[in-house]
Protein backbone atom coordinates (compact mmCIF):
# COMPACT_ATOMS: atom_id res chain seq x y z
CA UNK A 1 0.00 0.00 0.00
CA UNK A 2 1.18 3.31 -0.62
CA UNK A 3 2.86 4.86 1.96
CA UNK A 4 1.85 2.77 4.20
CA UNK A 5 -1.50 3.92 4.30
CA UNK A 6 -4.15 1.98 6.34
CA UNK A 7 -6.30 -0.50 4.56
CA UNK A 8 -9.67 0.48 5.81
CA UNK A 9 -11.48 -1.68 3.92
CA UNK A 10 -14.90 -0.72 1.75
CA UNK A 11 -16.64 3.10 2.51
CA UNK A 12 -18.84 5.78 1.70
CA UNK A 13 -19.08 9.44 0.83
CA UNK A 14 -20.43 11.56 4.10
CA UNK A 15 -23.25 13.52 2.61
CA UNK A 16 -25.58 16.13 4.28
CA UNK A 17 -28.62 13.76 3.62
CA UNK A 18 -27.52 11.04 5.79
CA UNK A 19 -26.06 13.23 8.66
CA UNK A 20 -29.01 12.85 11.06
CA UNK A 21 -29.51 8.71 10.25
CA UNK A 22 -25.55 8.16 10.94
CA UNK A 23 -25.62 9.78 14.03
CA UNK A 24 -28.64 8.53 15.21
CA UNK A 25 -28.38 4.70 14.18
CA UNK A 26 -23.76 4.38 13.66
CA UNK A 27 -24.36 2.09 10.89
CA UNK A 28 -21.61 -0.36 10.50
CA UNK A 29 -19.42 0.73 7.17
CA UNK A 30 -15.47 0.88 7.44
CA UNK A 31 -14.94 4.71 6.98
CA UNK A 32 -16.65 7.91 5.58
CA UNK A 33 -14.35 10.12 2.75
CA UNK A 34 -15.36 13.57 3.52
CA UNK A 35 -15.47 16.39 1.18
CA UNK A 36 -14.34 19.52 3.09
CA UNK A 37 -15.74 21.95 0.44
CA UNK A 38 -18.98 20.83 2.16
CA UNK A 39 -17.71 21.52 5.74
CA UNK A 40 -15.04 24.20 6.02
CA UNK A 41 -16.10 27.36 7.72
CA UNK A 42 -19.20 26.08 8.36
CA UNK A 43 -20.92 25.83 11.71
CA UNK A 44 -24.57 24.62 13.44
CA UNK A 45 -25.85 21.71 11.79
CA UNK A 46 -22.92 20.72 9.56
CA UNK A 47 -20.08 21.16 11.93
CA UNK A 48 -21.72 19.51 14.56
CA UNK A 49 -22.44 16.61 12.89
CA UNK A 50 -19.17 16.07 11.35
CA UNK A 51 -17.60 16.19 14.43
CA UNK A 52 -19.49 13.31 15.75
CA UNK A 53 -19.26 11.09 12.66
CA UNK A 54 -15.20 11.86 13.19
CA UNK A 55 -15.41 10.62 16.44
CA UNK A 56 -17.27 7.36 15.95
CA UNK A 57 -15.74 5.95 12.37
CA UNK A 58 -11.99 6.63 10.27
CA UNK A 59 -12.72 9.84 7.80
CA UNK A 60 -10.29 10.34 5.26
CA UNK A 61 -10.57 14.00 3.29
CA UNK A 62 -11.25 14.30 -0.25
CA UNK A 63 -11.32 17.86 -1.94
CA UNK A 64 -12.96 18.95 -5.27
CA UNK A 65 -11.78 22.25 -5.76
CA UNK A 66 -7.79 22.04 -5.47
CA UNK A 67 -7.06 22.68 -9.49
CA UNK A 68 -3.72 21.15 -9.34
CA UNK A 69 -3.40 21.89 -12.59
CA UNK A 70 -4.85 25.28 -13.05
CA UNK A 71 -2.45 27.94 -13.99
CA UNK A 72 -4.31 30.23 -11.87
CA UNK A 73 -2.12 30.49 -8.62
CA UNK A 74 -2.50 28.37 -5.96
CA UNK A 75 -4.83 29.13 -3.17
CA UNK A 76 -2.53 28.54 -0.17
CA UNK A 77 -5.17 29.87 2.36
CA UNK A 78 -7.73 26.74 1.25
CA UNK A 79 -5.24 24.41 1.30
CA UNK A 80 -4.36 25.60 4.91
CA UNK A 81 -7.92 25.42 5.75
CA UNK A 82 -8.00 21.77 4.36
CA UNK A 83 -4.76 21.32 6.46
CA UNK A 84 -6.63 22.04 9.44
CA UNK A 85 -9.82 20.20 8.35
CA UNK A 86 -7.53 16.69 8.03
CA UNK A 87 -6.28 17.51 11.13
CA UNK A 88 -9.77 17.74 12.69
CA UNK A 89 -11.24 15.04 11.44
CA UNK A 90 -8.16 12.28 11.66
CA UNK A 91 -7.91 11.97 8.24
CA UNK A 92 -4.92 9.70 7.28
CA UNK A 93 -4.10 10.82 3.59
CA UNK A 94 -5.80 13.71 1.29
CA UNK A 95 -6.69 13.22 -1.98
CA UNK A 96 -7.81 15.38 -4.62
CA UNK A 97 -8.40 15.50 -8.67
CA UNK A 98 -6.08 15.42 -11.50
CA UNK A 99 -7.69 18.06 -13.45
CA UNK A 100 -8.59 21.80 -13.72
CA UNK A 101 -11.76 23.59 -12.21
CA UNK A 102 -10.75 27.11 -11.94
CA UNK A 103 -9.22 29.11 -14.73
CA UNK A 104 -9.13 32.52 -15.65
CA UNK A 105 -10.73 33.15 -11.74
CA UNK A 106 -13.84 31.42 -13.40
CA UNK A 107 -15.11 28.13 -11.63
CA UNK A 108 -15.74 25.46 -14.18
CA UNK A 109 -17.67 23.78 -11.59
CA UNK A 110 -16.11 20.49 -13.48
CA UNK A 111 -13.49 18.14 -12.91
CA UNK A 112 -11.55 19.75 -16.19
CA UNK A 113 -8.80 17.17 -17.77
CA UNK A 114 -5.85 18.15 -18.45
CA UNK A 115 -3.77 18.50 -21.68
CA UNK A 116 -1.68 15.65 -22.04
CA UNK A 117 1.70 17.68 -22.32
CA UNK A 118 5.37 18.17 -20.27
CA UNK A 119 4.05 21.56 -19.34
CA UNK A 120 1.29 20.45 -17.78
CA UNK A 121 3.11 17.50 -15.97
CA UNK A 122 5.90 20.05 -14.67
CA UNK A 123 2.84 22.48 -13.52
CA UNK A 124 1.30 19.86 -11.87
CA UNK A 125 4.48 18.56 -9.81
CA UNK A 126 5.53 22.17 -8.54
CA UNK A 127 1.83 22.53 -7.32
CA UNK A 128 1.61 18.94 -5.61
CA UNK A 129 4.86 19.75 -3.66
CA UNK A 130 3.47 22.68 -2.18
CA UNK A 131 -0.06 21.19 -1.31
CA UNK A 132 1.95 18.44 0.12
CA UNK A 133 4.32 20.36 2.06
CA UNK A 134 1.45 22.47 3.69
CA UNK A 135 -0.82 19.32 4.27
CA UNK A 136 2.22 17.06 6.11
CA UNK A 137 0.39 13.77 5.05
CA UNK A 138 0.33 11.28 1.97
CA UNK A 139 -1.28 13.50 -0.75
CA UNK A 140 -3.45 11.23 -3.93
CA UNK A 141 -3.97 12.39 -6.94
CA UNK A 142 -7.57 10.84 -8.48
CA UNK A 143 -7.63 9.80 -12.14
CA UNK A 144 -10.59 11.44 -13.64
CA UNK A 145 -12.88 10.87 -16.61
CA UNK A 146 -11.94 13.06 -19.88
CA UNK A 147 -14.91 13.04 -22.57
CA UNK A 148 -12.42 15.22 -24.79
CA UNK A 149 -8.83 16.22 -23.37
CA UNK A 150 -7.36 19.68 -24.46
CA UNK A 151 -4.08 17.99 -25.94
CA UNK A 152 -3.12 13.82 -26.96
CA UNK A 153 -0.30 15.13 -29.28
CA UNK A 154 2.23 14.61 -26.47
CA UNK A 155 1.48 11.28 -24.68
CA UNK A 156 -1.11 8.76 -24.04
CA UNK A 157 -3.23 9.32 -20.65
CA UNK A 158 -1.27 6.62 -18.97
CA UNK A 159 2.21 7.84 -19.55
CA UNK A 160 0.35 11.30 -18.72
CA UNK A 161 -0.25 10.34 -14.82
CA UNK A 162 2.38 7.68 -14.60
CA UNK A 163 4.78 10.75 -14.96
CA UNK A 164 3.05 13.40 -13.08
CA UNK A 165 2.77 10.73 -9.94
CA UNK A 166 6.72 10.11 -10.95
CA UNK A 167 7.31 13.55 -11.02
CA UNK A 168 5.37 14.53 -7.90
CA UNK A 169 6.03 11.75 -5.96
CA UNK A 170 2.65 11.42 -4.52
CA UNK A 171 -0.33 8.48 -4.34
CA UNK A 172 -2.52 7.76 -6.81
CA UNK A 173 -6.64 7.36 -6.03
CA UNK A 174 -7.26 4.94 -8.67
CA UNK A 175 -11.03 5.67 -10.03
CA UNK A 176 -12.07 2.33 -10.98
CA UNK A 177 -14.61 3.60 -12.75
CA UNK A 178 -13.38 5.85 -14.38
CA UNK A 179 -10.83 3.73 -16.17
CA UNK A 180 -13.68 1.81 -17.26
CA UNK A 181 -15.54 5.00 -18.64
CA UNK A 182 -12.56 6.40 -20.57
CA UNK A 183 -11.65 2.66 -22.05
CA UNK A 184 -14.70 2.86 -23.26
CA UNK A 185 -15.30 6.48 -24.59
CA UNK A 186 -11.58 6.77 -25.96
CA UNK A 187 -11.47 2.97 -26.97
CA UNK A 188 -8.66 1.41 -25.15
CA UNK A 189 -8.08 -1.57 -22.93
CA UNK A 190 -8.80 -0.79 -19.33
CA UNK A 191 -6.41 -4.31 -18.20
CA UNK A 192 -3.60 -2.64 -20.53
CA UNK A 193 -3.96 0.69 -18.55
CA UNK A 194 -3.84 -0.66 -15.74
CA UNK A 195 -0.54 -2.23 -16.45
CA UNK A 196 0.70 0.11 -17.59
CA UNK A 197 0.22 2.98 -14.56
CA UNK A 198 2.31 2.86 -11.00
CA UNK A 199 -0.31 0.38 -9.09
CA UNK A 200 2.03 0.22 -6.28
CA UNK A 201 1.32 4.24 -5.90
CA UNK A 202 -2.47 3.27 -5.49
CA UNK A 203 -3.45 4.32 -1.72
CA UNK A 204 -7.43 4.07 -2.38
CA UNK A 205 -9.90 3.19 -4.78
CA UNK A 206 -13.30 4.75 -5.92
CA UNK A 207 -16.51 3.13 -7.45
CA UNK A 208 -19.38 4.70 -9.15
CA UNK A 209 -22.01 4.55 -11.39
CA UNK A 210 -22.47 5.96 -14.22
CA UNK A 211 -25.26 6.59 -17.74
CA UNK A 212 -25.08 6.53 -21.00
CA UNK A 213 -24.91 10.34 -22.18
CA UNK A 214 -25.45 10.31 -26.61
CA UNK A 215 -22.26 8.62 -27.31
CA UNK A 216 -20.38 8.53 -24.09
CA UNK A 217 -20.58 7.23 -21.11
CA UNK A 218 -20.69 10.00 -18.65
CA UNK A 219 -19.41 9.73 -14.76
CA UNK A 220 -22.21 10.79 -13.24
CA UNK A 221 -22.31 9.42 -9.64
CA UNK A 222 -26.42 8.76 -9.93
CA UNK A 223 -26.67 5.10 -10.07
CA UNK A 224 -25.39 1.58 -8.34
CA UNK A 225 -21.95 0.36 -9.40
CA UNK A 226 -21.87 -1.16 -12.84
CA UNK A 227 -21.75 -5.01 -13.54
CA UNK A 228 -18.55 -4.61 -15.47
CA UNK A 229 -16.70 -2.11 -12.83
CA UNK A 230 -17.28 -4.90 -10.22
CA UNK A 231 -15.85 -6.56 -12.74
CA UNK A 232 -12.66 -4.49 -13.35
CA UNK A 233 -12.82 -3.96 -9.14
CA UNK A 234 -11.48 -7.40 -8.92
CA UNK A 235 -9.11 -6.82 -11.71
CA UNK A 236 -7.26 -4.06 -9.42
CA UNK A 237 -8.16 -5.92 -6.57
CA UNK A 238 -5.95 -8.83 -7.62
CA UNK A 239 -3.13 -6.58 -8.52
CA UNK A 240 -2.64 -4.27 -5.85
CA UNK A 241 -4.55 -6.90 -2.51
CA UNK A 242 -6.36 -4.81 0.09
CA UNK A 243 -7.17 -1.47 0.00
CA UNK A 244 -9.45 1.14 0.90
CA UNK A 245 -12.03 1.77 -1.68
CA UNK A 246 -14.92 4.20 -2.09
CA UNK A 247 -18.29 4.09 -3.49
CA UNK A 248 -18.75 7.22 -5.01
CA UNK A 249 -22.82 8.53 -4.90
CA UNK A 250 -23.39 11.92 -5.30
CA UNK A 251 -26.29 12.72 -7.21
CA UNK A 252 -29.93 11.41 -6.89
CA UNK A 253 -28.71 10.18 -3.56
CA UNK A 254 -30.32 6.79 -2.48
CA UNK A 255 -31.31 5.83 1.03
CA UNK A 256 -27.97 5.11 3.08
CA UNK A 257 -29.13 1.55 3.74
CA UNK A 258 -29.28 1.23 -0.25
CA UNK A 259 -25.59 3.21 -0.25
CA UNK A 260 -24.18 0.88 2.59
CA UNK A 261 -25.49 -2.04 0.82
CA UNK A 262 -22.75 -1.05 -2.46
CA UNK A 263 -20.10 -0.75 0.19
CA UNK A 264 -21.02 -4.44 1.63
CA UNK A 265 -20.78 -5.86 -1.82
CA UNK A 266 -17.19 -4.21 -2.34
CA UNK A 267 -16.01 -5.49 1.40
CA UNK A 268 -17.32 -8.98 0.34
CA UNK A 269 -15.59 -9.19 -2.94
CA UNK A 270 -12.23 -7.20 -1.26
CA UNK A 271 -12.84 -10.24 1.14
CA UNK A 272 -12.90 -12.78 -1.55
CA UNK A 273 -10.02 -12.07 -3.61
CA UNK A 274 -7.72 -11.06 -0.52
CA UNK A 275 -8.47 -13.14 2.17
CA UNK A 276 -10.92 -11.98 4.89
CA UNK A 277 -10.38 -9.16 7.32
CA UNK A 278 -12.42 -6.77 9.65
CA UNK A 279 -14.29 -3.97 8.05
CA UNK A 280 -12.08 -0.83 9.47
CA UNK A 281 -9.03 -2.61 10.38
CA UNK A 282 -6.23 -0.34 11.42
CA UNK B 1 2.14 30.71 -20.61
CA UNK B 2 1.39 28.56 -23.27
CA UNK B 3 -0.77 25.82 -20.99
CA UNK B 4 -2.70 28.54 -19.48
CA UNK B 5 -3.79 30.14 -22.86
CA UNK B 6 -4.67 26.25 -23.54
CA UNK B 7 -6.86 26.45 -20.54
CA UNK B 8 -8.22 29.32 -21.32
CA UNK B 9 -9.62 28.15 -24.70
CA UNK B 10 -11.20 24.87 -23.67
CA UNK B 11 -12.98 27.41 -20.88
CA UNK B 12 -14.20 29.64 -23.51
CA UNK B 13 -15.13 26.26 -25.61
CA UNK B 14 -17.23 24.14 -23.22
CA UNK B 15 -18.97 27.44 -20.99
CA UNK B 16 -19.07 30.59 -23.11
CA UNK B 17 -18.38 30.06 -27.37
CA UNK B 18 -18.66 26.61 -28.86
CA UNK B 19 -17.07 25.84 -31.89
CA UNK B 20 -19.32 26.72 -35.41
CA UNK B 21 -16.68 25.36 -37.61
CA UNK B 22 -18.99 21.61 -38.95
CA UNK B 23 -15.79 19.22 -39.29
CA UNK B 24 -12.04 19.27 -37.76
CA UNK B 25 -10.79 21.90 -40.77
CA UNK B 26 -13.17 24.26 -40.28
CA UNK B 27 -12.56 24.19 -36.72
CA UNK B 28 -8.86 25.01 -37.20
CA UNK B 29 -9.43 27.75 -39.47
CA UNK B 30 -12.31 28.68 -37.10
CA UNK B 31 -9.52 28.26 -33.91
CA UNK B 32 -6.74 30.10 -36.01
CA UNK B 33 -8.88 33.37 -35.79
CA UNK B 34 -10.07 32.63 -32.24
CA UNK B 35 -6.73 31.65 -30.70
CA UNK B 36 -4.09 33.65 -31.67
CA UNK B 37 -1.76 32.97 -28.98
CA UNK B 38 -1.83 29.08 -29.36
CA UNK B 39 0.63 26.59 -31.63
CA UNK B 40 -0.50 25.03 -34.56
CA UNK B 41 -0.33 21.46 -32.88
CA UNK B 42 -2.85 23.00 -29.51
CA UNK B 43 -5.52 24.51 -32.08
CA UNK B 44 -4.97 20.99 -33.89
CA UNK B 45 -5.48 19.10 -31.05
CA UNK B 46 -8.83 21.43 -30.28
CA UNK B 47 -10.31 21.48 -33.47
CA UNK B 48 -10.00 17.11 -33.09
CA UNK B 49 -12.79 17.51 -30.32
CA UNK B 50 -15.95 16.67 -31.39
CA UNK B 51 -18.15 19.68 -30.36
CA UNK B 52 -20.39 17.12 -28.90
CA UNK B 53 -18.05 16.32 -26.68
CA UNK B 54 -17.40 19.65 -25.51
CA UNK B 55 -21.05 19.90 -25.04
CA UNK B 56 -20.69 17.03 -22.53
CA UNK B 57 -18.51 19.32 -20.04
CA UNK B 58 -21.27 22.33 -20.89
CA UNK B 59 -24.01 19.63 -19.65
CA UNK B 60 -22.02 18.65 -16.62
CA UNK B 61 -21.19 21.91 -15.65
CA UNK B 62 -24.71 23.98 -15.78
CA UNK B 63 -26.12 20.67 -14.69
CA UNK B 64 -23.64 20.74 -11.56
CA UNK B 65 -24.72 25.17 -11.12
CA UNK B 66 -28.45 24.26 -11.61
CA UNK B 67 -28.05 21.40 -8.84
CA UNK B 68 -26.98 23.59 -6.08
CA UNK B 69 -29.62 26.16 -7.32
CA UNK B 70 -32.56 23.84 -6.87
CA UNK B 71 -31.49 23.02 -3.03
CA UNK B 72 -30.98 26.62 -2.73
CA UNK B 73 -33.86 28.08 -4.13
CA UNK B 74 -36.45 25.51 -5.07
CA UNK B 75 -39.55 28.00 -4.56
CA UNK B 76 -38.06 31.09 -5.90
CA UNK B 77 -37.14 28.32 -9.34
CA UNK B 78 -40.91 27.16 -9.10
CA UNK B 79 -41.75 30.67 -9.37
CA UNK B 80 -40.04 31.85 -12.53
CA UNK B 81 -39.79 28.24 -14.23
CA UNK B 82 -43.79 28.76 -15.93
CA UNK B 83 -42.88 32.16 -17.46
CA UNK B 84 -39.01 30.58 -18.47
CA UNK B 85 -41.15 27.67 -20.64
CA UNK B 86 -43.54 30.36 -21.84
CA UNK B 87 -41.24 32.52 -22.86
CA UNK B 88 -40.00 29.69 -24.82
CA UNK B 89 -35.87 29.51 -23.15
CA UNK B 90 -37.21 25.55 -22.68
CA UNK B 91 -39.93 22.92 -23.71
CA UNK B 92 -39.46 21.35 -20.18
CA UNK B 93 -38.12 22.12 -16.53
CA UNK B 94 -34.67 21.06 -16.61
CA UNK B 95 -34.07 22.56 -20.11
CA UNK B 96 -36.00 25.99 -19.26
CA UNK B 97 -33.82 25.98 -15.83
CA UNK B 98 -30.74 25.07 -17.82
CA UNK B 99 -30.82 28.02 -20.18
CA UNK B 100 -31.83 30.19 -16.77
CA UNK B 101 -28.39 29.12 -15.35
CA UNK B 102 -26.71 29.49 -18.70
CA UNK B 103 -27.74 33.13 -19.37
CA UNK B 104 -26.77 33.38 -15.25
CA UNK B 105 -23.16 32.46 -16.19
CA UNK B 106 -23.01 34.77 -19.04
CA UNK B 107 -24.03 38.18 -17.04
CA UNK B 108 -22.68 37.16 -13.75
CA UNK B 109 -19.75 34.21 -13.87
CA UNK B 110 -19.19 32.33 -10.81
CA UNK B 111 -15.76 32.98 -9.71
CA UNK B 112 -15.03 31.06 -7.02
CA UNK B 113 -16.37 27.42 -5.79
CA UNK B 114 -18.71 28.95 -2.74
CA UNK B 115 -22.58 28.28 -2.92
CA UNK B 116 -22.89 31.50 -1.40
CA UNK B 117 -21.11 33.20 -4.02
CA UNK B 118 -23.48 31.07 -6.29
CA UNK B 119 -26.12 31.93 -4.15
CA UNK B 120 -25.80 35.80 -4.51
CA UNK B 121 -24.80 35.88 -8.20
CA UNK B 122 -28.20 34.03 -8.77
CA UNK B 123 -30.62 36.54 -6.50
CA UNK B 124 -28.95 39.60 -8.15
CA UNK B 125 -29.22 38.02 -11.49
CA UNK B 126 -33.17 37.78 -11.20
CA UNK B 127 -33.55 41.25 -8.95
CA UNK B 128 -31.33 43.49 -10.99
CA UNK B 129 -30.77 41.77 -14.54
CA UNK B 130 -34.26 39.68 -15.43
CA UNK B 131 -37.11 42.04 -14.98
CA UNK B 132 -39.25 39.73 -17.07
CA UNK B 133 -38.73 37.31 -14.38
CA UNK B 134 -39.08 39.20 -11.00
CA UNK B 135 -42.56 40.76 -12.36
CA UNK B 136 -43.82 37.38 -12.24
CA UNK B 137 -44.51 37.73 -8.49
CA UNK B 138 -44.11 40.92 -6.29
CA UNK B 139 -42.58 38.80 -3.59
CA UNK B 140 -39.66 37.00 -5.56
CA UNK B 141 -37.09 39.11 -4.06
CA UNK B 142 -38.50 38.49 -0.52
CA UNK B 143 -38.67 34.92 -1.73
CA UNK B 144 -34.81 35.04 -3.08
CA UNK B 145 -33.68 36.46 -0.26
CA UNK B 146 -35.47 34.85 2.25
CA UNK B 147 -33.91 31.13 0.53
CA UNK B 148 -30.30 32.46 0.68
CA UNK B 149 -30.66 33.89 4.24
CA UNK B 150 -31.40 29.97 5.11
CA UNK B 151 -28.17 29.06 3.68
CA UNK B 152 -26.02 32.17 5.39
CA UNK B 153 -27.66 30.68 8.44
CA UNK B 154 -26.60 27.27 7.55
CA UNK B 155 -22.93 27.82 6.65
CA UNK B 156 -22.39 30.65 9.24
CA UNK B 157 -19.63 30.26 11.94
CA UNK B 158 -20.92 29.02 15.33
CA UNK B 159 -21.21 31.75 17.93
CA UNK B 160 -19.37 31.58 21.26
CA UNK B 161 -22.29 31.58 23.33
CA UNK B 162 -24.67 28.78 24.29
CA UNK B 163 -28.10 27.63 24.60
CA UNK B 164 -30.71 29.00 27.29
CA UNK B 165 -32.97 26.09 28.53
CA UNK B 166 -36.42 28.00 28.91
CA UNK B 167 -36.65 25.68 32.43
CA UNK B 168 -33.63 27.29 33.73
CA UNK B 169 -35.19 31.17 33.25
CA UNK B 170 -38.67 29.86 35.26
CA UNK B 171 -36.94 29.67 38.45
CA UNK B 172 -35.67 32.81 38.70
CA UNK B 173 -36.95 36.21 39.70
CA UNK B 174 -38.02 38.92 37.91
CA UNK B 175 -34.78 40.89 39.21
CA UNK B 176 -32.81 37.61 37.90
CA UNK B 177 -34.37 37.25 35.10
CA UNK B 178 -33.73 40.81 33.44
CA UNK B 179 -30.44 40.96 34.33
CA UNK B 180 -29.85 37.61 32.83
CA UNK B 181 -26.78 38.01 30.61
CA UNK B 182 -28.12 37.24 26.49
CA UNK B 183 -25.74 37.01 23.43
CA UNK B 184 -27.44 37.55 19.85
CA UNK B 185 -25.45 35.23 17.82
CA UNK B 186 -23.66 36.38 14.58
CA UNK B 187 -25.68 33.72 12.57
CA UNK B 188 -29.54 35.06 13.31
CA UNK B 189 -30.88 37.16 10.31
CA UNK B 190 -33.41 39.70 10.99
CA UNK B 191 -35.77 40.49 8.20
CA UNK B 192 -39.03 42.23 7.72
CA UNK B 193 -40.84 41.10 4.36
CA UNK B 194 -43.79 42.55 2.65
CA UNK B 195 -45.30 38.81 2.29
CA UNK B 196 -45.59 36.05 4.98
CA UNK B 197 -42.65 34.06 3.60
CA UNK B 198 -42.85 31.29 6.66
CA UNK B 199 -46.34 29.96 5.58
CA UNK B 200 -45.22 29.86 2.29
CA UNK B 201 -42.20 27.75 2.92
CA UNK B 202 -44.86 25.72 5.42
CA UNK B 203 -46.93 24.96 2.73
CA UNK B 204 -43.92 24.44 0.34
CA UNK B 205 -42.06 21.45 2.51
CA UNK B 206 -45.89 19.87 3.42
CA UNK B 207 -47.46 20.11 -0.69
CA UNK B 208 -43.74 20.12 -2.45
CA UNK B 209 -45.61 23.47 -4.71
CA UNK B 210 -46.40 26.83 -4.58
CA UNK B 211 -49.99 27.61 -3.94
CA UNK B 212 -51.73 29.27 -6.57
CA UNK B 213 -52.34 32.30 -6.72
CA UNK B 214 -49.28 32.57 -4.77
CA UNK B 215 -49.77 34.81 -1.82
CA UNK B 216 -51.06 38.52 -1.84
CA UNK B 217 -48.95 41.24 0.16
CA UNK B 218 -48.88 40.74 4.09
CA UNK B 219 -45.85 42.23 6.16
CA UNK B 220 -43.97 40.06 8.80
CA UNK B 221 -41.35 40.42 11.03
CA UNK B 222 -39.10 37.42 10.73
CA UNK B 223 -36.35 36.17 12.34
CA UNK B 224 -34.02 33.18 11.11
CA UNK B 225 -32.11 31.58 14.12
CA UNK B 226 -31.21 27.69 14.52
CA UNK B 227 -33.66 25.07 16.23
CA UNK B 228 -32.11 22.68 18.62
CA UNK B 229 -30.72 20.41 15.71
CA UNK B 230 -29.00 23.43 14.72
CA UNK B 231 -30.50 23.61 11.70
CA UNK B 232 -31.81 27.20 10.28
CA UNK B 233 -35.47 28.03 11.43
CA UNK B 234 -37.81 31.19 11.10
CA UNK B 235 -39.79 32.45 13.57
CA UNK B 236 -42.21 35.59 12.89
CA UNK B 237 -41.89 37.99 15.70
CA UNK B 238 -43.63 41.17 16.44
CA UNK B 239 -41.95 44.39 15.20
CA UNK B 240 -41.16 45.40 19.04
CA UNK B 241 -39.29 42.53 19.58
CA UNK B 242 -37.06 42.86 16.51
CA UNK B 243 -36.37 46.38 16.77
CA UNK B 244 -35.30 45.12 20.20
CA UNK B 245 -33.20 42.26 18.38
CA UNK B 246 -31.58 45.15 16.46
CA UNK B 247 -30.52 47.19 18.71
CA UNK B 248 -28.62 43.86 20.54
CA UNK B 249 -25.52 43.95 18.75
CA UNK B 250 -24.30 40.30 17.32
CA UNK B 251 -22.08 38.40 19.66
CA UNK B 252 -21.78 41.37 22.35
CA UNK B 253 -23.16 40.77 25.98
CA UNK B 254 -26.41 42.30 26.74
CA UNK B 255 -29.30 41.20 29.30
CA UNK B 256 -32.87 40.30 29.22
CA UNK B 257 -33.50 43.95 30.29
CA UNK B 258 -31.78 45.55 27.02
CA UNK B 259 -34.31 43.94 25.07
CA UNK B 260 -37.36 44.65 27.13
CA UNK B 261 -36.62 47.75 27.30
CA UNK B 262 -36.78 48.86 23.50
CA UNK B 263 -39.55 46.03 23.08
CA UNK B 264 -41.82 48.39 25.35
CA UNK B 265 -40.31 51.46 24.27
CA UNK B 266 -41.80 50.08 20.80
CA UNK B 267 -44.64 48.60 21.98
CA UNK B 268 -46.02 51.22 24.15
CA UNK B 269 -48.89 52.06 21.99
CA UNK B 270 -49.84 48.57 21.60
CA UNK B 271 -50.49 47.23 25.59
CA UNK B 272 -52.50 49.47 27.85
CA UNK B 273 -49.93 49.37 30.96
CA UNK B 274 -46.41 48.47 30.91
CA UNK B 275 -47.10 44.94 33.18
CA UNK B 276 -49.41 43.98 30.25
CA UNK B 277 -46.29 44.77 27.77
CA UNK B 278 -44.07 42.76 29.70
CA UNK B 279 -46.04 40.00 29.82
CA UNK B 280 -46.64 39.96 25.65
CA UNK B 281 -42.56 40.42 26.04
CA UNK B 282 -41.69 37.08 27.76
CA UNK B 283 -44.06 34.97 25.71
CA UNK B 284 -42.50 35.87 22.53
CA UNK B 285 -38.75 35.85 24.22
CA UNK B 286 -39.78 32.56 24.90
CA UNK B 287 -39.83 32.05 21.23
CA UNK B 288 -36.39 33.35 20.38
CA UNK B 289 -35.15 30.60 22.59
CA UNK B 290 -36.69 27.81 20.41
CA UNK B 291 -34.67 29.02 17.33
CA UNK B 292 -31.44 29.81 18.77
CA UNK B 293 -32.11 33.39 18.22
CA UNK B 294 -31.01 34.57 21.50
CA UNK B 295 -27.94 32.73 23.96
CA UNK B 296 -26.26 32.95 26.76
CA UNK B 297 -22.63 34.20 27.44
CA UNK B 298 -20.25 30.61 28.15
Amino acid sequence: MYANLPALGAGVGLRRQHLQEIIADRPTVGWFEVIPENFLQRGGFLADALERVATAYPCVGHGVSLSIGSTDPLDREHVRGVKQFCDKIGSRWFSDHLCFTMVDHVNLNDLIPLPFTEEAIENVAARVRIVQDILERPFLLENVTYYAAPSRSQMSEAEFITRVLERSDCGLLLDVSNVLLNARNQEYDPEAFLDSIPLERVGQLHLAGFEEFGDVLLDTHARPVADDTWVLYRKVLERIGRTSVLIEWDSEIPSLARLLQEAEMAQQLMDEVCGSASVGND
Amino acid sequence: MPLADVLAAFRTLILDDPPTGGNADARGAEFRERFKDLTADERADLAAIPPERLGVYTHLIFSGERAVLQWVFPMSLAVVTPRLIESGAGATVREAQLALVRDLHRVRPWKSASHRDLARNFEAYLVHDRADLAGVWLGLANLLDFERTELEVLYHSDSLAETIAPPTLATMSVGELMAQPIVRPGYVALREYAYDLIALANHWRREQTLPRPLPAEMSICAVCGRNAELMPMWQAVSAPLLAGLAAIEPETPATINDLAQVFVTHAADTFSDETEAFGAFFTEFVSLLHVGAVLQPR
